[in-house]
């Protein structure tokens, strides 16, 4: 008995080992019928590997892009009756993207002919020679104010296309009810908001700023300090201790005055507290402004104005980017057809069409303003005049050691969060340790 | 059979706590699928979410939903997997695990040793290197090969533990087969074969969950996305700034039920296989 | 035993050829590579630098800092799940109706993605309302939140737990099976002799065991060392807290530093290997009865 049930179960594992072997054919799984979508997509989409990719070079590229960024299947069709090029979406979580553009790339293979190319990439990527320079005309370029950020000694090398800027958001309900009228200017006016808000009971916790052990702390440091001083680095790279202390400062104050939630010390999910009405203040991604006054995720909505980021004594007049481009890998075996596919990618109607389908913010100044124009997006505030107003904090472009500088910064931030470092102290270990690493290059 | 009352109560006092202490935590994560999503950072609130919220579960099993297409096709995608692991892993470690509990030759020791060693090497020291070399011979996204990585990370322990259990057979049990003419190779498959019915059970599972839980291998060495299994299906859900932890919550609730499934069987066919396995010569 | 030279060597085949080829030698070139000095990013500049990879790691403070919370992990690792999978599989083994529930529930945390693992911790122990602080509250026991992961010896017995939990299952299914290899009739002997419940399991079941006790021992310290996807998610990659994998992980896919990473690697392995070889140091040595 026990004989013949493993016979038989060798059997279906042996033929089933078989059917793998021959890899050609479209299995799925040893389970039930799944609805593929009924794309033509499906039997293309073996031409992974390497050979088949030689032979269907000139009609196919692969895409390699995180959820977010994925068009429709419509507008993919468009596009193949446009230019005759067929797009293999390679729908991949965006920390994997740069393991796996990293690990091809050691092979000298292309993880994919397009794919997704964070801000804080570029510099690596540039340097290690893993994207290829693309040509905009001047006009797109001055359309798009984010390419900047994308460009290293002039040329650009990957077109962004998710915006992301920050913005100052206040809650005005909270602020009404506190008696206070007019959002906060300077810093120390949102401190001594803050303090009001959190005397009145109005909100435990008002401001919401990272203070965490990752990424996201950075950033805040880097917008921080920039719109503070207009400059977080010197001209050598060097880290500038006057903006950084400054920068600290507030930081350190918000923290320690107990106006933001200490659970943004250890975790990183600072910004839904805005949405969930528990801050009444935040410089954050431009993408709260819809996802505040979306019903599905927010508590208040209607109540949250964007408005320009506070500063040293005024209002500041500028912005940082950190936006999402994509770029072509020099190794593609269809470089017509990718760079077709980046210009389609980018061009205003596709742009608008990504904001209606899948609420991707455009990097485009003039489909922003049409996307207002049309009534689009509900109480933009000042977010389009600060769209205009994006500079870059890296005086020679985001650097090659960008990732190793900043898990020093977010590492000093913590530190100083939990009470290791004073503002002081902490000025003093960042500029030695990012020093230390822009010698080393 | 007489039992004391006192055992009985530690039995079940122990059972409960272990309950409590294993399906606990999985009790919150199914709570959390239930929750909407800004519900989740919610300061304050009891154990219970104000209210259930079956959006996504409802996402995740309507197969017009591009969620719901990639997770079956995820879960699919790591059963496949997990029994090709069971066919290459078994395949290998039982000649090799009885060669060792039954034979004496020169390096036997040594051989043992280095194998089992090789637990110590952590995946990633060899996951980059083997992406170069499968990438120049045109190995890449093929699922088989994958396989036979997974498998190479669990081939030291199965063999081990497989080679314990041959070693626990008595020796009279060989002599006599002997006495009565059979070969090695007889031996093997009229005795000791149907013998190993519980450690190829309790192989074959393990060899199961572990491939089950894989992410570094099939990360580096699987690209399209039709063969993506579970666990990277699921890194999908994360967003940059906008984590959909419901959802993975919920996926993560559904993607237990097979397991749950195969350890039900499992018990089952531990006990049967030992009421026939006696060790009488 | 039978003395022979080439049948063994046949049946081993399958299993020689396959870690030949996907661990041996990948593992020999990582070594190369952890000779060298091999950042991704800057492919061109490839130089041998022979063991200068090695020194900058013994010499920073955060490999240091990493291997003392590995160990500190592993500890506690042991302690807990070695006694309580010997327990759970021991009761496992017992006839009850309940048996079916109690294997599904041992199995169940293994068979957990890493990924859901990791976030469902992460919110049991948020800081402000996660599982463990509404409990906690509930109860009374506490009168404000309890910031578990700020702390870094609470962060690090809390990776603990988690691994724990991961690793009681398998601990506990090898224990059944072990005993269930076990014949009854020794069982029944012993109760005919008039022995209680205790001194069976301390005369029979424990001492047929210890053939076991190797491998538990080292699969469950593996796992303690191999501490990573839960680390990252309940607290982040901050330097205090990094075990040795995270510190690992922060060098070759963060950084992309291969060079420094594979020679990261191979002290894990090294320390590693150390620690398994006193656990096998017997084996091999066993006959059948």
């Amino acid at each position: 008995m026990k004989t013949i049930r493993r016979a038989a179960l060798c059997l279906c594992l042996a033929s089933s080992l078989l059917y793998a072997c021959g890899g050609k054919t479209q299995e799925g799984s040893a389970k039930d019928a799944e609805q593929k979508k009924g794309s033509s997509a499906a039997a293309e989409e073996k031409a992974e590997s390497e050979s088949e990719k030689q032979g269907k070079a000139a009609s196919e590229i692969s895409f390699m892009i995180p959820d977010w960024g994925v068009p429709t299947e419509e507008m993919l069709k468009d596009f193949e009756e446009q230019s005759g090029v067929k797009v293999n979406v390679l729908t991949t979580g965006w920390d994997d993207i740069r393991n796996k553009i990293s690990t091809a790339a050691a092979g000298k293979t292309a993880a994919a002919d397009v794919f997704e190319v964070d801000w804080s990439w570029v510099g690596e990527f540039q340097k290690a020679g893993w994207i290829a320079p693309i040509s905009l005309s001047q006009e797109d370029m001055d359309d798009m104010l984010s390419a900047k950020t994308f460009s290293v000694d002039g040329t650009l090398y990957a077109v962004p296309y998710s915006n992301d800027y920050r913005i100052a958001y206040y809650n005005k309900s909270m602020f009404d009810q506190a008696g206070i009228s007019e959002p906060p200017k300077t810093w120390k006016e949102v401190i001594s908001d803050a303090k009001l808000l959190k005397e009145k009971g109005i909100c435990e916790y008002p401001v919401s700023n990272p203070m965490s052990a990752d990424e996201k702390s950075t950033t805040t440091f880097l917008w921080l300090a920039y719109t503070l001083d207009g400059k977080v680095f010197n001209e050598d790279n060097t880290l500038n201790r006057e903006a950084a202390l400054d920068a600290l400062s507030i930081l350190d104050e918000i923290n320690r005055e107990g106006l933001s939630d200490p659970a943004n010390r250890a975790v990183s999910e600072a910004f839904p507290r805005l949405r969930n009405g528990e801050a009444a203040f935040m410089v954050g991604p431009s993408s709260n402004v819809m996802a505040v006054n979306d019903p599905r995720k927010s508590k208040v909505v209607g109540q949250v104005i964007p408005i320009l980021l506070p500063g040293k004594e005024a209002q500041a007049e500028v912005t940082t980017p950190f936006a999402e481009a994509v770029g072509i890998s020099p190794y593609s075996k269809n470089p017509e057809g990718a760079k077709k596919f980046v210009e389609w990618y980018s061009s205003p109607e596709v742009q608008y069409q990504l904001y209606e389908e899948i609420s991707n913010l455009p990097t485009r100044t003039s489909v922003l303003e049409k996307l207002l124009k049309d009534g689009k997006i509900q109480n933009p505030g000042a977010m389009l005049e600060l769209a205009k107003r994006i500079e870059s904090p890296f005086p020679n472009g985001v650097p090659i050691y960008y990732t190793r500088m900043s898990t020093e910064i977010f590492n000093t931030i913590n530190q100083m969060a939990n009470g290791k470092l004073s503002a002081e102290e902490a000025a003093d270990q960042l500029v030695e340790k990012v020093n230390k690493i822009v010698k080393e290059g | 059979m007489k039992e004391k009352w006192s055992e009985r109560l530690f039995y079940y006092v122990f059972s409960l706590l272990f309950l409590l202490f294993s399906l606990g935590p999985i009790l919150w994560c199914f709570l959390l699928s239930l929750t909407e999503e800004y519900e989740l950072f919610h300061r304050g609130g009891g154990l219970l979410p104000p209210s259930l919220y079956l959006g996504n579960y409802r996402e995740l099993l309507d197969h017009s939903q591009r969620v719901g297409q990639i997770l079956l096709q995820g879960i699919g995608n790591s059963v496949f997997l997990s029994l090709l692991c069971i066919f290459i892993g078994i395949f290998a470690a039982l000649p090799a695990s009885y060669a060792f509990s039954r034979y004496e030759f020169r390096g036997r020791i040594f051989i043992l040793r280095l194998l089992v060693l090789t637990t110590v090497i952590p995946a990633f020291a060899t996951l980059i290197p083997l992406y170069a070399v499968f990438s120049k011979l045109g190995l890449l996204d093929k699922r088989i090969w994958a396989a036979i990585v997974y498998v190479s990370s669990f081939l030291p322990l199965i063999t081990w533990i497989m080679m314990n259990y041959f070693s626990a057979i008595p020796d009279e049990l060989y002599d006599a087969a002997r006495v009565d003419g059979c070969t090695e190779r007889q031996l093997f498959f009229r005795v000791i074969l149907p013998l190993s019915g519980p450690i190829l059970l309790t192989v074959s599972l393990m060899l199961f969950l572990m491939s089950w839980g894989q992410f570094q291998i099939p990360l580096i060495l699987i690209s399209s996305p039709e063969k993506r299994v579970l666990t990277l299906v699921l890194s999908d859900f994360m967003g940059r700034n906008d984590v959909s932890y419901g959802l993975i919550c919920a996926s993560g609730i559904l993607s237990l039920l097979i397991p749950a499934l195969l350890a039900v069987l499992f018990r089952n066919f531990l006990l049967s296989g030992l009421m026939q396995g006696s060790v009488k010569g | 035993m039978k003395k022979e030279n080439l049948t063994p060597w046949l049946l081993l085949s399958p299993c020689l050829l396959i870690m030949g080829s996907t661990v041996f030698y990948p593992a020999i070139r990582t070594f190369l590579f952890s000779m060298q000095r091999y950042r991704l990013t800057e492919s061109y500049d490839i130089r041998f630098i022979g063991l200068d990879n090695y020194r900058s790691i013994l010499s920073s403070p955060e490999f240091w800092t990493a291997l003392s919370n590995s160990v500190f992990v592993l500890f506690f690792v042991l302690l807990i799940a070695f006694p309580v999978s010997m327990l759970t599989g021991l009761l496992l083994n017992r006839k009850s109706p309940l048996n079916s529930v109690l294997t599904a529930a041992a199995i169940i945390p293994w068979a957990l993605p890493p990924l859901v693992n990791g976030i469902l911790w992460r919110f049991i122990f948020y800081p402000g309302y996660g599982l463990a602080n509404r409990i906690l509250l509930g109860l009374g026991l506490i009168s404000a939140p309890f910031p578990w992961t700020e702390n870094r010896f609470s962060a690090l017995l809390l990776a603990a737990l988690v691994v724990v939990w991961r690793v009681i299952p398998f601990g506990s299914i090898l224990v059944l099976s072990s005993l269930q290899a076990i014949p009854t009739e020794l069982y029944e002997a012993a109760r005919v002799d008039g022995s209680s419940r205790f001194q069976e399991y301390w005369a029979i079941s424990f001492p047929l065991l210890l053939p076991i006790f190797p491998i538990l021992f080292l699969q469950t310290s593996m796992a303690g060392i191999n501490v990573f996807d839960e680390l990252l998610a309940l607290s982040g990659d901050r330097y205090e807290l990094s075990t040795l994998l995270v510190y690992h992980y922060r060098t070759s896919f963060r950084f992309l530093d291969l060079g420094l990473g594979s020679a990261i690697s191979y002290l894990i392995l090294l320390s590693s290997g150390l620690l398994g070889y006193f656990y096998i140091k017997r084996i091999g040595k066993e006959r059948s009865r």
